[in-house]
């Protein structure tokens, strides 16, 4: 990466983004402060906002199996509904306020019948007034028939409803009872009004289906105010200088893309500046692996990019991540099941794949097939042992790679001792390449003291265990970690260091090794599970000559899918802890880079 | 003997009850995490799901600890003796224990990963790996029972 710094005339300032944009190179540096004091910025961030909403809200009211056709991209249309539909949903609140209305109305008006109101006001006008009240059952008075005309209309849920037609007006008060308030308008037309209102809401609703055509001028929409955005983070990250006559912009380029921007920068009037990274700089991180290497770079994603001019580590455990996840799954039939599965994915929607998606469905294809040669030291698909079958071609290669539980066992912690091991060599690359070989004179010590054990157990004959040369090399590996553990400081302090070192080392080791047995454990426990789906699928069927093998297949399929999905996410998560726990604490690996990003379209 | 056999039951029982109701807890603190994040983004439900199926191991531990006494060294028989019991309650009452506390616990790591990503913080991977940490326990139980059981077969 190479640092750019550019100082541009604020008239130019404009086109000059744009240019920078359309060359698409340059990872500018943007500042967080700048962005949060920008009120366009604020505008642009709520426009978006809506625009997502909406989108949002049109997915609900799309029909998913038939779409409306869609119309022709409008990005000026893809702006205005929000609004639009903002103004639909406010229209079907206040209908549905109404609805409400209208339907607490009729419930109060059901238990009287249908009259028209108009009646009531005409007796009204002619002397008679008429009371409408409703008492329970017990506290109705028979007497009040003959005193004030009292009607019964109705008796319902133990509740009396009654009228009383009357010359006086105070009735109320004489029976001391509240009278009901009676609605405006009769039942019937309460009944015709919800029913408009139900249309009304009906064609609201239509109103938002019909406009879920036009679901693509709001992708463009939001697409274009994305861009905005990023424009505008760019813009206002510059530093004003010169009474606000310049800008002053910061930003990386890839060492292969300098010629494109000095090319660019030749005919413009910018001051410019390219220079190598100081090592206070935060350099933006650019993975640089083959195709191959790539498929892991998102599990080295999902912890944390390593630091500009630290070693990236993903090529380094890349296979190992491949061997743990086969022995974690350990089944032929499911690293089969895998790879096959995101084969088919991968040919059948061969178009409209994303390159991330891709590259997600290959890694797949790999700890599938991974699984697959991983099984075979063990022998299971699903759940069965292709080693308990009496096949020549089986029995032959069980004798060739069969591994029996305690086998697997010493597997999985040998394949820790060669990882950790890996890691500590890897730590003295990387603190050689970033600080120079003193300071990774402790490491070397450490890794030939535990180095020189592994021989010593291996091969005997050469290096007998604690003899004399295995002692000579231990002394000479002690001196390194006890004395030249952090260079140029005082002897005694490394000594005390050194000793801290070995405490660490001793409890820390250990505790890395063991923690591989999660390989075998996993695999074991995978390996169990299946079979016991097979002994229920077999085990548990009807002895019914239909039923029985129906019930069988789907106890099978079912128990089997379940301990796939289980087994395989343990065999994800798993090694990835694997990596960035044991692997990456023994490499000393930082991190804390942040990803290369052009600014671009 | 009868009462080695009796011994040996009550282990099992330890191993599958214990690290069942574990996983049992810690899926259902999950699970009620998912559904609570999923209103606030409804999105993330594949993240939701992975965390929330992540402490349901424990229980497969317990069960697969069964499955190795049963049919791998098979000692639950009524020949078994008393050393082979008291390993067998021993190496159940261990795997119970770990499963049913470490499934707990790795519930609660789960659960607030899935609240952290309902409330925007990209920490699904983060979450992944400090969920493996407890679980490593429960593993490392397992390969107790196994040990336990290979000694006494």
């Amino acid at each position: 990466m190479k640092k750019l710094t550019f100082l541009i005339y604020h008239k130019d300032y404009e086109q000059f983004l744009r240019d920078l944009r359309e060359l698409g190179v340059v990872h500018v540096v943007e500042n967080k402060l700048n962005q949060a004091q920008s009120e366009r910025l604020d505008k642009l961030y709520m426009q978006w906002k809506q625009l997502t909403e909406a989108k949002k809200m049109l997915e609900k009211y799309r029909d998913k199996k038939n779409p409306l056709p869609p119309n022709p991209v409008d990005v000026k249309k893809g702006y205005r509904l929000p609004q639009e539909i903002e103004k639909i949903q406010a229209d079907a609140a206040t209908l549905m306020q109404q609805l409400q209305i209208s339907k607490k109305e009729r419930d109060a008006l059901i238990p009287w019948g249908n009259f028209d109101p108009e009646n009531i006001s005409r007796l009204e006008r002619a002397g008679y007034f008429i009371h409408f009240f409703v008492v329970s059952n017990r506290d109705y008075n028979p007497e009040w028939e003959d005193l004030y005309n009292a009607i019964v209309i109705e008796t319902k849920n133990s509740k009396t409803y009654f009228i009383t037609i009357t010359k006086e007006q105070d009735i109320p008060q004489k029976l001391n009872l509240e009278a009901v308030k009676m609605p405006e308008v009769s039942l019937e037309q309460l009944n015709r009004m919800i029913d408009q209102l139900n249309a009304k809401l009906q064609e609201n609703e239509e109103k938002l289906k019909r406009l879920t055509a036009d679901l693509p001028s709001l992708e463009a929409a939001i697409k274009e105010i994305d861009s905005e955005i990023r424009f505008t983070r760019v813009h206002v990250s510059a530093d004003h200088v010169a009474d606000n006559k310049i800008m002053l912009l910061q930003g990386w380029v890839p060492e292969s893309n300098e010629q494109d921007i000095r090319n660019y920068l030749e005919f413009q009037e910018v001051y410019y500046i390219i220079e190598d990274p100081q090592p206070e700089d935060d350099v933006p991180i650019q993975f640089d692996n083959n195709k191959f290497i790539k498929l892991f770079e998102p599990i080295t994603e999902m912890y944390m990019l390593p630091k500009y001019n630290e070693l990236d580590l993903t090529p380094f455990f890349a296979p190992f991540y491949m061997i743990f996840f086969g022995l974690s799954l350990g089944d032929i039939g499911y690293g089969l099941f895998l790879f096959l599965a995101a084969t088919i994915v991968k040919v059948m929607k061969k178009k409209s794949l994303g390159t991330t998606l891709k590259n997600v469905l290959s890694l797949v294809q790999v700890l599938g097939a991974s699984t697959v040669v991983c099984g075979l030291l063990t022998g299971g698909f699903f759940g069965f042992n292709i080693y308990e079958v009496n096949i020549p071609f089986f029995q032959n290669m069980k004798n060739h790679v069969y591994f029996d539980n305690n086998q697997m066992f010493e597997l999985s912690l040998i394949l820790g001792v060669v990882q950790i091991m890996f890691g500590m060599f890897l730590k003295i690359i990387n603190r050689t390449k970033q600080f120079g070989f003193k300071h990774a004179l402790a490491t070397v010590g450490w890794f030939i003291f535990l180095l020189s054990f592994v021989i010593a157990y291996l091969f005997p004959v050469a290096l007998p265990m604690l003899g004399t040369v295995h002692q000579v090399i231990l002394l000479g590996s002690a001196i390194l970690f006890l004395f030249f553990n952090s260079p140029g400081k005082n002897l005694f302090l490394n000594f005390g260091l050194g000793l801290y070192d070995i405490y660490n080392m001793a409890t820390g080791l250990l505790g890395d090794v063991l923690s591989y047995v999660r390989l075998f454990a996993l695999g074991l426990s995978g390996g169990i599970l299946a079979s016991v789906f097979n002994s229920l699928a077999t085990g548990m069927s009807p002895k019914d000559s239909i039923i029985g093998p129906l019930v069988t297949i789907v106890i099978f399929v079912i128990g089997h899918a379940i301990n796939i999905f289980m087994d395989t996410l343990g065999a994800v998560v798993h090694p990835m802890r694997l990596t960035f726990v044991e692997f990456y604490k023994n490499a000393e690996f930082t991190g804390g880079g942040k990803k290369y990003n052009p600014f671009r379209k | 003997m009868d009462i080695n056999l009796l011994l040996a039951y009550i282990g099992v029982a330890l191993m599958i009850g214990l690290s069942g109701v574990g996983s049992s807890y810690g899926v259902t603190m999950t699970g009620n995490a998912a559904i609570g994040a999923l209103k606030k983004d409804s999105s993330k439900f594949g993240n939701f799901l992975v965390l929330t199926a992540l402490p349901g191991t424990q229980g497969l531990y317990g069960f697969a600890g069964y499955f190795m006494f049963q049919n791998i060294f098979g000692v639950l028989t009524p020949e078994i003796t008393s050393i082979q019991a008291a390993a067998v309650f021993g190496a159940g009452l261990a795997m119970g224990l770990v499963g049913l506390l470490s499934a707990i616990r790795q519930g609660q790591v789960c659960a607030n990963g899935i609240a952290a990503i309902g409330q925007g913080h990209d920490v699904f991977g983060n979450t992944l790996i400090l969920a493996v940490f407890p679980e490593l326990y429960a593993i490392v139980a397992l390969a107790g029972v196994f040990l336990i059981g290979s000694a006494i077969a």
